[in-house]
């Protein structure tokens, strides 16, 4: 779900008479915060920034001073009213301070009222050209209007009109209702996509732990399946017509890596979990997670691993759950050495199943090996990977299920080169080649180009 | 220079065939299937028509097919919208006079017999029948209001769970009334409509005359078609028997299906 | 002296040697005149007045007769039918043949004058726009043009581009031209010796198809290959509309003449080569003159470094 653009970095704003050793002894020193400064907020009202401050006052020596200034920091940005913030931290000095007070003063720069979007972001292997304009802090509460359009280089449609609202308390929490309409395609059988539907989404972030967010969303959407080719396999052509979902999601996040497209090091694993069936014709219990851990080898190498699966649990009698909502498995960015979707033969249902899992280790180099940190050391990698993934049909018997699971799985392998754009854009081109395939997949052996925010 | 032209106008006609998958030569295909919406809660009376049609005309050539109800048999036609269709072997071909093409391409034909003016005369009344009786049909289903609000709707809806029964027939409604729009229908009051049926009911009834089909001894694609339409109009329940009871005033007619039943059908819709 | 109403017409202006330009205003024409209709004839260019902004406006005696069932009605009630004299079979046979060329032929003209790309452009466009007064000139072809495409993708929904329904279309036309053909054979009209509402009808789609000037368009390729539909269309032009007959000829030869007069004398600044080379000296010279402003060029490097010394 993340259409995440780049933000600027910030740095601290440390008094610059404080030598890096004065630094060091102040670190574990006892200290107390007597006082909050906020500069340069008009409109938005009071409380909803104090609720978000309220825990520096919580901090027992300096060096948690600066890591409770950070998260209140990020708090504040993702109320997504200011343009900018900088933190000082001083000494208090006056007539109500502690011997070990210090002063935090934030300076905040505010959005203004209302604002154009013009940015291009990535997903599943399709980038998009992004339109619209949005109206913040309408009232000041932290609430925000936004329409906007996307394009996709493939022909995706999406139209979306979103409201969202900060809701001040001790765990800072989110929620946004939005409108859409969105017209995919996939063009390797001539299907169309269409859905209109409404999402509400509230979103929790614990606020001790900037890493660690949950989501509980709500969605209804009619869906439309057109089959325009008469040369669609027939099997997916059944499937065609309209159908409604309404369903809740829970999605539960947590990241520590130390940058979204090209980590170092930390892990990152999403979990979701949806449930349909409250109203609509089709009910389901989905299940799907992606994990992924980094680690230094050394200092221009680093290793990662990572998994995801899921499972798609029919409940429904009436109408079986439709190929948008089972899974697919294949792509440049998850199974490479694969087309998008490519896995499982087309004609012979094993389009669209109920269950998979793929996985992937890779190797990656920086492309100017053994130089300081540079511009082209931070935005490319050069990377050695390899895939293994499978689909399969769960049913009742879970011995047979497991045998499933790693028959026939498919497996890939191959170099290429990783470039990061913006903080969440990641580009891949990759030589791959398939090693283990069977028949209907439809296998890319040779050059693959791939673009999106998710990946495996 | 005509020769020329000759070449390019067999060019379209050519790509149409291609466009339409009939140029596929060879025996009729094992295991066709014809596909339909379910015939007793869901399907409507244009649509009925032209299942009814198309069955008896695939009867009538003795070719043999089976029947398949889905629910979203619209959506799943090659050409969205248009019901029946049939899945025969990898070919699929939707509504009534492309069906008829390729069964000609595979050598069944009612109407090789015929000559020239017959010929003629088969493709008019066929034109009358598509393009006059089909749209009164979809006139009284869509546009009339009563019959759109007490069975259409309901009827419609019934393959549909809450929000969508409501947005899918809102939706078919629009299209259908665009479609009557452009063809100037949507103006018609009632009786206008009905005089059009009337109208055409006497040109049928004229063209039959006496005779036992519409060309003497042998159904052609002309029976079947109005066979079709007459006969859900007749045993269709609308909300007054006034559609109906125009047809029944034509006798001729009225034999000519229950011939047409007696002879294809037997026992099926005793 | 007691003198019957008339049929008032307004109608589109004439051309190519038709009396009309528009297909439906062709239409009442010959229905009025097959059947000796008194009749008055406007040429207007004001679609404006019209409650649908089409053209024909029939009325008779103050009254508006909206469609073709209209006027025959108003026909009928003045004893006028064009179908007397036809037995019910030809009656019931006319009813048919007309609903398929209604269903077949409409969409095929609309097809080739509006959404034929270059046709609609370099043709109907221009026509329309020549035929209108001012300010609605630069109104009503776009209208136009609007509701014939909107009126194909709704009959033609279920096709996906237009390339597809182009097919579809004009297959259907040229099936339909080739039974017409047929069924005409040598006769003088469809039903023996009198035009009837069916040649009405026939004409008024076929007579434009055949006579436009519009360039490569496969159905006008195929009606001229239709010899008995040519020379049928021919005859309706010549005993209805003689005076438009008899201008277009006169016309005609007029033209004739003067492109024999003005062969081989093109003026050199209507040459192509001549129209090139201005362009490109145009362009050299806001290339040049852009140069100069952004600094790629300058002249005067060498006499400002003496100055300087």
């Amino acid at each position: 779900m993340g259409n995440l653009f780049a933000k600027p970095y910030h740095d601290f704003n440390i008094s610059r008479e404080l030598s890096l050793q004065d630094f060091k002894l102040l670190e574990h020193k006892e200290a107390r915060v007597d006082q909050v400064q906020v500069q340069g907020y008009s409109k938005t009202k009071d409380f909803i920034i104090q609720s978000s401050i309220n825990l520096m006052f919580s901090s027992n020596s300096f060096n948690n001073i600066i890591k409770n200034a950070e998260i209140v920091r990020k708090n504040l940005m993702s109320l997504n009213c200011f343009e900018n913030i900088s933190i000082n931290i001083d000494v208090s000095s006056g007539s109500n301070s502690t011997p070990n007070g210090y002063k935090v003063i934030f300076n905040t720069q505010e959005l203004k009222c209302a604002s154009t979007i013009l940015h291009s972001i990535a997903r599943d292997n399709e980038g998009f050209v992004k339109l619209g304009f949005k109206l913040n802090n309408l009232t000041g509460h932290a609430n925000h209007f936004k329409i906007e359009s996307s394009l996709g280089n493939s022909g995706t449609q999406k139209f979306d009109a979103c409201i969202s609202r900060h809701i001040p308390g001790s765990i800072s929490s989110c929620a946004s209702g939005h409108i859409f309409r969105k017209k995919s395609y996939w063009n390797a059988v001539h299907g169309v996509f269409n859905e209109w539907g409404t999402l509400f989404d509230l979103q929790f972030l614990a606020s001790y732990k900037s890493h660690f967010s949950q989501n509980l969303q709500f969605e209804g959407v009619i869906r439309d399946i057109n089959m325009l080719s008469k040369n669609s396999p027939f099997r997916l052509r059944e499937e065609s017509g309209v159908s409604v979902k309404s369903s809740i999601k829970h999605i539960t996040t947590i990241d520590t890596r130390d940058s979204k497209v090209l980590a170092n090091e930390g892990a990152f694993l999403q979990m979701v979990m949806e449930v349909a069936g409250f109203g609509g014709d089709v009910k389901f219990l989905r299940n799907y997670f992606t994990s992924q851990f980094y680690s230094k080898i050394s200092k221009d190498v680093v290793f990662q691993g990572s998994i995801g699966g899921g499972f798609i649990t029919d409940l429904g009698t009436f109408k079986k759950v439709n190929m948008m909502d089972r899974f697919f498995l294949g792509g440049p960015m998850t199974l490479r050495g694969f087309e998008s979707r490519g896995i499982g033969n087309l004609n012979n249902n094993m389009a669209g199943v109920t269950s998979y899992w793929v996985s992937a280790i890779h190797i990656y180099v920086k492309p100017l090996f053994g130089m300081e940190s540079n511009r082209i050391n931070e935005a490319f990698r050069l990377h050695l990977f390899c895939n293994a993934g499978n689909i399969s049909f769960f049913d009742e018997d879970i011995k047979t299920n497991f045998r499933k699971i790693f028959k026939d799985y498919r497996l890939s392998a191959g170099v290429g080169l990783v470039a990061r754009v913006g903080n969440s854009i990641r580009f891949e081109f990759n030589l791959c080649t398939p090693f283990q395939y069977t028949t209907g997949d439809r296998i890319v052996d040779g050059f693959q180009f791939g673009v999106g925010a998710n990946f495996i | 220079m005509s020769k020329m032209t000759d070449l390019q106008t067999s060019g379209i006609l050519a790509k149409e065939c291609l466009r339409t998958q009939i140029c596929g030569e060879g025996e009729w295909p094992k295991n066709t299937v014809l596909y339909q919406p379910y015939e007793t809660e869901q399907i409507l009376l244009p649509d009925n028509s032209k299942c009814l049609s198309v069955k008896t005309f695939l009867k009538m050539a003795d070719l043999e097919f089976i029947v398949e109800a889905r629910e979203n048999a619209e959506y799943m036609s090659p050409h969205r919208g248009k019901v029946p269709f049939i899945k025969a072997g990898q070919f699929l071909v939707a509504d009534f006079e492309p069906i008829v093409n390729f069964a000609q391409s595979k050598g069944y034909s009612l109407s090789s017999n015929l000559d020239e003016h017959q010929k003629w005369d088969l493709r008019v009344y066929m034109a009358l029948v598509n393009n006059v009786l089909l749209n009164a049909e979809i006139y009284v289903t869509w546009k009339h209001e009563p019959t759109y609000n007490d069975l259409t709707k309901p009827r419609y809806g019934s393959v549909y769970s809450f929000p969508l029964n409501h947005w899918a027939t809102y939706y078919k409604r629009c299209e259908m009334l665009s479609h009557l729009d452009v063809l100037d229908w949507k103006k018609k009051s009632l009786d206008e409509v009905f005089k059009e049926v009337e109208k055409i009911c006497e040109s049928l009834s004229n063209f039959l005359g006496d005779k036992k089909y519409f060309f003497n001894e042998k159904p052609t694609e002309l029976d079947a078609l109005v066979f079709g339409h007459l006969f859900s109009i007749i045993t269709t329940p609308l909300l007054n028997n006034r559609f109906a009871a125009i047809i029944r005033a034509y006798d001729n007619l009225v034999q000519l299906c229950v011939r047409i039943e007696t002879e294809f059908y037997q026992s099926r819709f005793l | 002296m007691f003198k019957p109403p008339l049929l008032e017409v307004e109608s589109w202006k004439g051309d190519w040697g038709l009396p009309s330009i528009d297909y439906k205003c062709l239409e009442v024409l010959a229905f009025a005149r097959f059947t000796n209709a008194p009749i008055n004839i406007n040429h207007s260019n004001n679609p404006f007045k019209s409650v649908t902004g089409h053209l024909p406006v029939v009325s008779y005696n103050k009254r508006l007769l909206m469609d073709r069932d209209g006027l025959i009605d108003c026909l009928d009630k003045l004893n006028l039918s064009p179908d007397c004299g036809l037995t019910n079979l030809q009656l019931a046979e006319e009813h048919a043949a007309i609903s398929m060329i209604d269903a077949q032929l409409e969409p095929a003209l609309l097809f080739s004058w509006w959404m034929d790309e270059s046709n609609c452009l370099n043709f109907t466009k221009p026509l329309y726009r020549n035929a209108l007064k001012f300010p609605f000139n630069w109104y009503y072809p776009n209208v136009y043009e609007k509701e014939a495409k909107h009126k194909i993708y709704t009959l033609y929904n279920h096709l996906e581009s237009d390339n597809d329904i182009m097919t579809e279309i004009y297959a259907e036309a040229i099936k339909c031209m080739n039974s017409l053909e047929g069924r005409l054979g040598n006769n003088f009209y469809f039903f023996g010796s009198h035009p009837t509402l069916l040649d009405a009808v026939a004409y008024s789609y076929l007579g434009p198809l055949l006579k436009a000037p519009i360039n490569g368009n496969k159905l006008q390729a195929h009606l001229k290959t239709c010899k008995n539909l040519c020379i049928w269309i021919d005859r309706i032009t010549r005993e209805y509309f003689k005076i438009d007959w008899q201008a277009h000829k006169c016309n005609e030869k007029k033209i004739l003449e003067e492109s024999r007069q003005q062969m081989n004398v093109v003026p050199w600044y209507k040459k192509e080569e001549t129209k090139n080379i201005l362009i490109g000296l145009v362009t050299m010279v806001t290339m040049v003159i852009y140069s100069f402003k952004i600094g790629l060029i300058s002249v005067s490097d060498t006499s400002d470094e003496e100055d300087e010394d």
